[in-house]
């Protein structure tokens, strides 16, 4: 088992996210994308972790997932706000939204 | 290691990553977000299993709880609320594959560049020395992490309770 092997899979995974993340229209997948693209950083930084300092990728790690779990718990309830206000979870509408 | 564990390993990180790739495309292509959140679930477990891989056992089993047994779900159960939503950006689409791969092979050069590679090296460590770690050099971020979980709190409150009429 090599590196390279892990940083392949991150890679791949975040193109994926990536086309998620540009190509759809609804907040929620665009959402959905950028947490695929969060799951390769993650698994990206804990493979070079294990090379260059593994207990500072493991503390790193550890404050990266309990802050995306903060920035999930903002940002769905902003999305069931502009579905309430809007009916809709299309980006392009989130302009019509008042503050 | 052992030949036979050595092979168990790499059995064990092509079907992780399959089951990760797999369901990152059912994430991005499927027509339900519910079916999107609910594989975002499935490339979260999967990560977690290449994250243990690693060594990172700790690591591996806070993604898990956090992440995938609250984050996600709590994903799954707001999308549930939600009607069907609109489609791709058809005249983005091309693009943002191509943006896509060129993000990937970018990724991946980052990583090559560093020099960073080869045989992954075997990784011990003692849960009390990431606590001892926490409390004396990294308790500010610690502070501001509990401080953001707190308010995460406060707003699922203000959230569950709705508008006053």
């Amino acid at each position: 088992m090599t590196i390279e092997m892990y940083y392949v899979t991150a890679a791949m995974l975040f193109a994926i996210g990536a086309y998620g993340a540009i190509a759809h229209r609804s907040a929620v997948r665009i959402l959905i994308s950028l947490e695929l693209m969060f799951n390769a950083e993650l698994l990206f930084l804990l493979a070079m972790a294990s090379s260059i300092g593994a207990l500072q990728g493991m503390i790193l790690a550890l404050f990266v997932i309990a802050l995306t779990s903060s920035e999930i718990g903002v940002t769905v309830p902003i999305i069931v706000f502009m579905f309430r206000i809007l009916g809709t979870t299309d980006v392009t509408r989130a302009s019509k939204m008042k503050g | 290691m052992s030949p036979s564990n050595s092979v168990l390993e790499e059995f064990a990180y092509l079907a992780l990553s399959l089951i990760a790739l797999g369901s990152g495309l059912v994430a991005v292509s499927t027509e339900q977000a519910v079916y999107a959140a609910v594989a975002l679930g499935f490339t979260g477990t999967s990560v977690a299993g290449l994250i243990a891989l690693l060594g990172y056992g700790y690591v591996a089993a806070f993604h898990l709880l956090v992440y995938v047994g609250a984050t996600v779900t709590f994903m799954v159960f707001s999308v549930v609320m939600m009607r069907q939503e609109p489609r791709l950006m058809r005249s983005l689409a091309t693009v943002s594959v191509l943006n896509a791969v060129l993000l990937g092979l970018v990724f991946y050069m980052i990583a090559v560049s560093t020099g960073i590679g080869g045989v992954l090296p075997s990784i011990n460590i003692d849960l009390g020395r990431v606590a001892k770690e926490f409390i004396d050099d990294y308790w500010f971020p610690l502070l501001l992490v509990v401080a953001s979980l707190a308010t995460i709190m406060i707003e699922g409150i203000v959230v569950a309770r709705g508008e006053k009429k």
